[in-house]
């Protein structure tokens, strides 16, 4: 099992994108204790973008949803995963950029896979595998967080109109 | 099923999949071609495409990568997905008429099939970007090594300096050997008065007060000898330098370098209500005299450098403003161009500030003039594309809005009065009725009714702008601290030259790097300056060994503040030497290009840069240095034979005459009249007309509504709507760098000077101190107030010829008599002039 | 993709140079009490006096009147009956053609096919020199209209007024020589009337009148605060009266001319004793123009004066007459906006229905005055508009083909020059760029384009750059 589970995991991050470490594109389907069953994105992998699939009403028209609901998910079972998460790996939100389709990590999640996105899954939660050769680095998950080109408020009703910058080194000697 | 039977059925699956989806492609390029890349030509080019330079919605649908990225709603496309595929959603003609696509009319049925055949098959798209050939360069870098800016500054040994009896300091035997080259003679020394009147304006663009005046002329004209009438001097000149208007004074020549407004201009000029900090850390810098190099530093890469504590890290994360207050066209759908518009403008303010270089002249072709080749440009852009600048505004106000950076608790101050309980229950609520009065209007939505669109986007406007408001103040409605600036992204981004600067054109990647013709050859990339031992070295005294930036700003920020850039030191030299003397020893001071002056006094020059490199960067040094020659203090007396050989003074021969910058013209009128408020206001003024648009939400007439006798330089700087009187005596609009003002000469400056109320309070507020002294005493009083000197026997007889002109042709009291006269005194070319 | 927007050349131009022109040789200004011509006499070498042009002129003054936003031709002046059949069919552009929702039809002798949407224009259809064949570079707003104005959309450029100036001087040493009506703040902005690295004395001078309509001037007066009645800040002295005011000014120059005297040589000093002297004829010149209490009811009801929309651009019309007559040399008015993207037939029939009759009034009234013969009237915007629709209800941007036209000043009457292809799309038929219009205007006043020059930047600068050739065509 252990062997399959490994030859699973390289053929599903068979796509390095980044120099050292690679990036894969998955959906979270499911997350019981340390296991995660994905699904791979295929066709480019963008994920989905960040708030769109909140609960917003307002970036939702109405149109929308006259199909939103018709197709569960929508996509094959091709290309699906049952992983380990290694205790070592870093959990975090994540967001794509608009400006550049970049996507960038955010802060990590309280509790890791025991943080509330986790449970009760009801629509899959995007996310990027970050890995190196076959060890799980980062799983950053696509939250509804604004990101840096403000998004319309999403329906918690926190607005972010301003960030903390992140904190250079102290100066030595 | 077992957990390991599950694992190898996924498996086989996935090889399954993967082996059919390798067939279908071929022959799904070719449906594609057939059936939907003709439907998206005809149909969706026209709003969405390169071709027509529309992105609505911010989406383009020309190429895969376009397809998948999406617009302001979503990706258009997801692989076989058609309920993530909004463009499948549009083609289905839903309620929303947002979302209906193409507008004049549904497609056929058999289309939208052919569509929903494409999604599923993964949606193939052979429209990948290509890559163009390298763009190759014919600038001769080795030849363009040779020109004299390039060269590292030559240090003139003391024996080299011409010794004259006329020169008193190192400065003076440069400029004195320049004039017996040129067979001039430098005029007389300028009196005290004159000189005090000069040293006041410029150090800290005020006139002296008559006491002032009286006190330090007596100082310096009872001196005994030439020296202790320098010493006089230079008190003066350190007095003066400790004044926190010094810092007023000379911030604001770095405003215009650095093109500081408050607004972002272009097509919508929204309200910056945060650009006050970069505003005032500016004026702070150049008081507590900031080494230049840091000071550089701190602007370009401030986010990155390692601090002491919280307050150093907070002021130098506000002073990356510098990258940040440029204009931005807001209302740009196209994020890409917004992008690659914003990183442009910071090459273009960062090249010209600090090295006198115009690199942005290099984005669709090599420099016309410049040795810098089109790949430099793109080798900076790399650095910024790696950064994300931080700029605020309201996304309901303006489409490309951006999160702010939070400070607070660091340490700046508020920039607001903190709310008392009862203005912030008012916020709350504010807030809670804007979000009912939008829910309100969803759920009408919702339930089928029909509501109008300008509606909608006005209550959603509202929500943002009450929520925003909320935001800026703790539960406790303690004010929460914003600025803005820049942060490094976590990866950098791939640059590649677009060919003539077209962002559907990439050529050959382009890794970051300098400029090409400040390195020696193949070293300019940031990886072969990294090797570099030295520059290791200086990079980690910034304080945190072995700490390197991700988008290498902070390496950028080190290279230009080193001292070993050729240009640097001497660009800011010649600045404060433009500031002192009113032209630079290179007169374009903002372009040491081909296309720029050579400087008149080459030597001269690098004598200066190397000071100031030695006085550790020190501006106020310098300032004092020139202060204290014997060129500096020349009057500006005319002289034939000068003149005809030196119209335009290149070589000093006297010191320059000029009309006041239009700051200083008001803060004079309000120093004379008494008016003069010399407190640094709260935060901006701008605090009351609130966020929004110029024209959309925030009105002209609020703004030029703001009055304050505060001084010039914290008066709302709004592009295009500036205050009047800035306006009209040449206040630079700061849609690019400035560092040497117009000078215009126009009926309606006196218009201005004759008819606007400002003025004629002004007058009315002079009258009041004049009427203090005695009748025989006042219209001397006057002149010593506003010209700071008693009239001549002429002036007298004109004085007294027009009250009494007035007096028979009019029934004006004494007073408005007078006020008449101080208003004509203001008006006087003297007035708003040094000599 | 169009290439992004170039930079500046260059910011730091030498004021001294410009001053230089002013002071050369230069004598005092007569102060009040001279007649103009008197003053201009004695002051030959100001920098605006009026010069001599190249060769005999057509006209001596422009009005041009900027419809802002690209005016939709194909639904005013550039009839297309293939569009009309075409209509609702798919066009090689993506949309539908959209014919023209008005009819047009043939007007006065020339026969010039004008839409019903310009009734009153079309009455002086004999009059008009319609220019069906204009291209320019950019179809972006911002570009397109400092491209209109200034010849260049990548550089700042002196504008065609500051070009007319430097050239022409101006005949009332009054008044500014060239003045703009309600320009725009964005889509370039001061650029439009700007002097560039001309002498300051050639930079336009903005007037703000109240805007179009009377329906919008709510809007505008919240936007912009109330106008001032004389065009311009400052125009009047509130606390004194004339004559103490000329005391004032006296005393002013009295002592700028000691210290001219004391300084020897000083332009500063010489430019404002020069400043305030137009300032103060200014106060009694411009009020005077821009009073239209002498005008007759019956002139006010030419241009549609004090009736609902016509009443805004009517006044500009009839202060353009008025700066005419008083001997400004270049005068534009602007209206907008005509970008059309929707609701064309409303927006554009309200538009049109708001200059129609004050431009036809404008020229009947120059025309009875004998003005018309040697005052160059020039209308459009800075592109036109797509025959084929853009959101259904409207035109999308067209720098390919569009109509401009001119009169009086020397072009011939009830013509029509180049056209667009069967649709409307794109000029195809003595095509007319606006290098080419710029060349054109310049001829008209007697100046050669490829003579008129300045010395700048190690280059002799023009207007028309290295393009530009005059219609001859047009000519009368």
């Amino acid at each position: 099992m252990h062997r399959q589970l490994t030859v699973g995991l390289i053929l599903l991050f068979a796509c390095p994108v980044l120099a050292q470490s690679e990036e894969t594109f998955v959906t979270i389907q499911k997350v019981e204790g340390n296991r995660m069953a994905v699904v791979k994105d295929a066709g480019g992998g963008r994920g989905m973008r960040s708030g769109a699939q909140s609960a917003d009403v307002t970036s939702q028209p109405a149109g929308r949803g006259r199909f939103a609901g018709r197709r569960p998910g929508g996509m094959t079972t091709a290309q699906s995963a049952i992983i380990t998460v290694p205790a070592t790996a870093k959990i975090t939100s994540g967001m794509r950029e608009r400006r550049t389709s970049e996507f960038r990590a955010g802060a990590e999640l309280a509790g890791g896979l025991k943080n509330r996105i986790f449970q009760n899954i009801q629509q899959p939660l995007s996310a990027r595998i970050v890995t190196e050769g076959d060890r799980i680095l980062e799983i950053n998950v696509i939250t509804a967080e604004t990101d840096i080109n403000q998004s319309n408020t999403d329906s918690a009703g926190q607005a972010v109109i301003a960030i903390r910058p992140k904190r250079p080194p102290m100066k030595r000697k | 099923m077992t957990l390991s039977r599950r694992i190898f059925l996924a498996f086989s699956l996935l090889i399954v999949a993967s082996h059919s989806a390798r067939a279908q492609n071929a022959e799904g390029i070719k449906f594609f071609e057939s059936n939907i890349r003709p439907v998206l030509v005809e149909h969706c080019y026209e709003c969405h495409s390169t071709k027509s330079d529309k992105a609505r919605g911010g989406l383009k649908v020309d190429s895969r990568d376009a397809m998948l990225r999406g617009g302001d709603s979503g990706p258009a496309i997801v692989s076989e997905s058609l309920t993530k595929s909004l463009l499948y959603g549009s083609l289905l003609y839903g309620d929303d008429s947002d979302y209906q696509m193409p507008p004049k009319g549904k497609l056929p049925d058999s289309v939208i099939a052919d569509f929903r055949k494409w999604i599923l098959m993964g949606a193939p798209d052979p429209r990948v970007t290509t890559i163009n050939a390298n763009v190759d360069t014919k600038v001769d870098l080795e030849k363009g090594r040779t020109f004299w800016a390039y060269q590292t500054p030559v240090r003139t040994s003391p024996s080299k300096i011409k010794s004259s009896s006329w020169a008193r300091t190192p400065i003076d035997g440069f400029v004195v050997a320049t004039l017996d080259e040129q067979g001039l003679a430098p005029v007389d020394d300028a009196d005290a008065r004159t000189l005090v009147r000069r040293m006041f304006f410029v150090i800290t663009g005020l006139p002296p007060a008559p006491d002032e005046m009286t006190d330090w002329t007596k100082r310096i004209d009872e001196a005994s000898s030439e020296q202790s009438r320098q010493i006089a001097v230079s008190q003066l000149v350190d007095q003066l330098l400790e004044s926190p208007r010094y810092g007023e004074r000379w911030g604001r020549h770095w405003m215009d370098v650095a093109r500081f407004a408050e607004s972002t201009g272009g097509d919508q000029n929204n309200i910056y209500q945060h650009a006050w900090r970069y505003r005032d850390y500016l004026i702070d810098a150049f008081n507590n005299d900031k080494p230049f190099d840091d000071f550089i530093r701190e602007q370009i890469a401030g986010d990155l450098l390692p601090i002491k504590d919280d307050r150093e890290w907070a002021d130098n994360v506000i002073a990356t403003g510098f990258l940040a207050v440029g204009v931005k066209l807001v209302g740009e759908e196209d994020q890409q161009k917004l992008f690659a518009d914003l990183i442009d403008e910071q090459i273009d303010t960062t090249t010209r500030a600090f090295l006198g270089t115009t690199v942005a002249c290099a984005r669709c072709h090599d420099h016309k003039f410049d040795p810098i080749p089109q790949e430099d440009y793109y080798a900076l852009a790399g650095i910024f594309r790696a950064t994300t600048t931080y700029y605020g505004l309201i996304k309901a106000q303006a489409r490309q809005a951006t999160t702010l950076l939070d400070l607070t608790g660091l340490g700046p101050p508020h920039g607001t009065p903190a709310l008392s309980k009862k203005e912030l229950a008012d916020l709350i609520a504010d807030r809670d009725a804007a979000r009912a009065e939008l829910d309100e209007a969803m759920k009408k939505i919702r339930s089928g009714v029909n509501v109008f669109r300008g509606t909608l986007r006005r209550l959603r406007s509202q929500r943002d702008e009450t929520e925003a408001a909320l935001q800026g103040y703790s539960e406790a409605g303690e004010p929460r601290v914003f600025a803005m600036g820049t942060q490094d992204r976590e990866f950098p981004l791939p640059t590649r030259l677009l060919v003539r600067g077209e962002l559907d054109k990439p050529a050959q990647e382009v890794p970051r790097g300098v400029l090409q013709v400040l390195s020696p050859a193949g070293r300019h990339t940031l990886a072969a300056r990294m090797k570099d031992s030295s520059i290791r070295r200086r990079l980690d005294e910034l304080g945190s060994p072995s700490y390197r930036s991700i988008s290498g700003r902070l390496e950028l920020a080190d290279w230009i503040a080193s001292p070993d850039n050729p240009l640097t030191a001497r660009v800011i030299a010649n600045r404060v030497w433009h500031w002192m003397f009113g032209r630079g020893l290179v007169r374009t001071v903002d372009d040491f290009g081909q296309t720029g002056d050579a400087p008149t006094h080459p030597e001269l020059l690098d004598f200066l840069a190397i000071r100031l490199i030695e006085n550790n960067w020190s501006i106020k040094s310098l300032v004092r240095e020139i202060a204290l020659t014997r060129t500096w203090q020349l009057a500006s007396s005319f002289d034939e034979s000068n003149f005809t050989t030196d119209p335009d003074n290149r070589f000093l021969w006297r010191m320059n005459k000029r009309r006041l910058e239009a700051e200083v013209v008001r803060d004079a009128m309000l120093a004379v009249s008494g008016q003069l408020d010399l407190n640094r206001p709260l935060g901006t003024y701008l605090r009351a007309v609130g966020e929004g648009g110029v024209g959309q939400n925030v009105f002209e007439p609020v703004i030029r509504g703001i009055t304050a006798n505060t001084r010039s330089v914290y008066l709302p700087r709004v592009r295009n709507v500036l205050p009047e009187i800035l306006d009209v005596f040449d206040a630079p609009d700061a849609s690019f760098v400035t560092g040497s003002r117009e000078t215009t000469s126009s009926p309606l400056q006196s218009l201005f000077l004759m008819n606007n109320p400002f003025v004629q309070r002004q007058a009315e507020a002079l009258t009041d101190r004049v009427s203090k002294y005695p009748a025989s005493e006042r219209l001397e009083s006057a002149c010593m107030l506003a010209l700071g000197r008693g009239p001549s026997e002429t002036e007298i007889d004109l004085a007294m010829k027009f009250i009494s002109d007035v007096s028979n042709a009019s029934s004006l009291t004494t007073e408005q008599k007078l006020a008449a006269y101080c208003q004509a005194l203001l008006c006087a070319a003297e007035f708003s002039s040094i000599d | 993709m169009k290439p992004p927007f170039c930079h500046n050349m260059t910011t730091s131009l030498s004021r001294r140079d410009a001053l230089k022109s002013l002071s050369a040789g230069f004598g005092f200004l007569a102060f009040a009490g001279l007649s103009s011509a008197q003053a201009a006499e004695e002051n030959k070498n100001s920098a605006l006096a009026p010069r001599v042009p190249h060769f005999e002129p057509k006209a001596k003054r422009v009005i041009f009147l900027c419809m802002r936003g690209g005016p939709s031709h194909v639904d005013t002046l550039d009839y297309k009956p293939r569009l009309k059949r075409d209509h609702g069919r798919a066009s090689s552009y993506g949309t539908p053609w959209m014919a023209s929702p008005w009819e047009f039809k043939q007007h006065g002798q020339s026969g010039l096919w004008i839409s019903e949407l310009l009734p009153n224009l079309a009455r002086h259809a004999d009059d008009l020199c319609l220019l069906r064949g204009m291209h320019c570079d950019q179809p972006a707003h911002a570009q397109a209209m400092v491209q209109m104005h200034t010849g260049n959309f990548q550089f700042v450029r002196p504008s065609v007024g500051a070009w007319t100036l430097y050239g022409l001087g101006t005949e009332n040493q009054n008044l500014p020589g060239y003045i703009s009506i309600n320009p725009p703040t964005a889509t370039g902005g001061a650029q439009n009337y700007g002097n560039a690295f001309l002498p300051a004395a050639c930079q336009g001078t903005k007037f703000t009148i109240q805007d179009s309509s009377q329906r919008n001037r709510m809007i505008d007066r919240l936007r912009r605060g109330e106008a001032n009645p004389y065009g311009i800040n400052n125009a009047v002295n509130e606390q004194f009266s004339k004559s103490v005011q000329r005391s004032q000014l006296d005393l002013i120059t009295a002592l700028n001319r000691e210290k001219l005297q004391q300084d020897k040589h000083n332009p500063l000093v010489e430019g404002a004793i020069e400043n305030f002297e137009l300032a103060f004829r200014m106060q009694d010149a411009v009020p005077e123009v821009m009073d239209l209490s002498d005008e007759t009811e019956e002139t006010l009801a030419l241009y549609g004066i004090n009736e609902d929309s016509t009443d805004g651009f009517g006044r500009q019309c009839l202060l353009a007459r008025r700066f005419a007559e008083s001997g400004v040399r270049f005068i534009e008015l602007g209206h907008g906006s005509w970008d059309q993207h929707s609701n064309i037939q409303t927006a554009l029939a309200d538009n049109c229905v708001e200059t129609d009759k004050p431009i036809a009034g404008l020229i009947a009234d120059l025309k009875r005055r004998d003005l018309l013969k040697d005052t160059l009237l020039l209308w459009g915007g800075e592109f036109g508009r797509t025959p084929y629709s853009d959101s259904g209800t409207g035109r999308d941007h067209n720098h390919k083909g569009y109509t401009m036209w001119m009169a009086g000043g020397g072009v011939k009457g009830g013509f029509s020059f180049g056209a667009t292809d069967e649709h409307g799309y794109e000029a195809v038929e003595n095509k007319m760029h606006v290098h080419d219009w710029h060349a054109t205007i310049l001829h008209l006043l007697g100046l050669d384009h490829e003579a008129l020059t300045y010395r700048y930047a190690g280059r002799e600068m023009r207007l028309t750059d290295v393009a530009g050739s005059v219609a001859r065509e047009i000519l009368a």
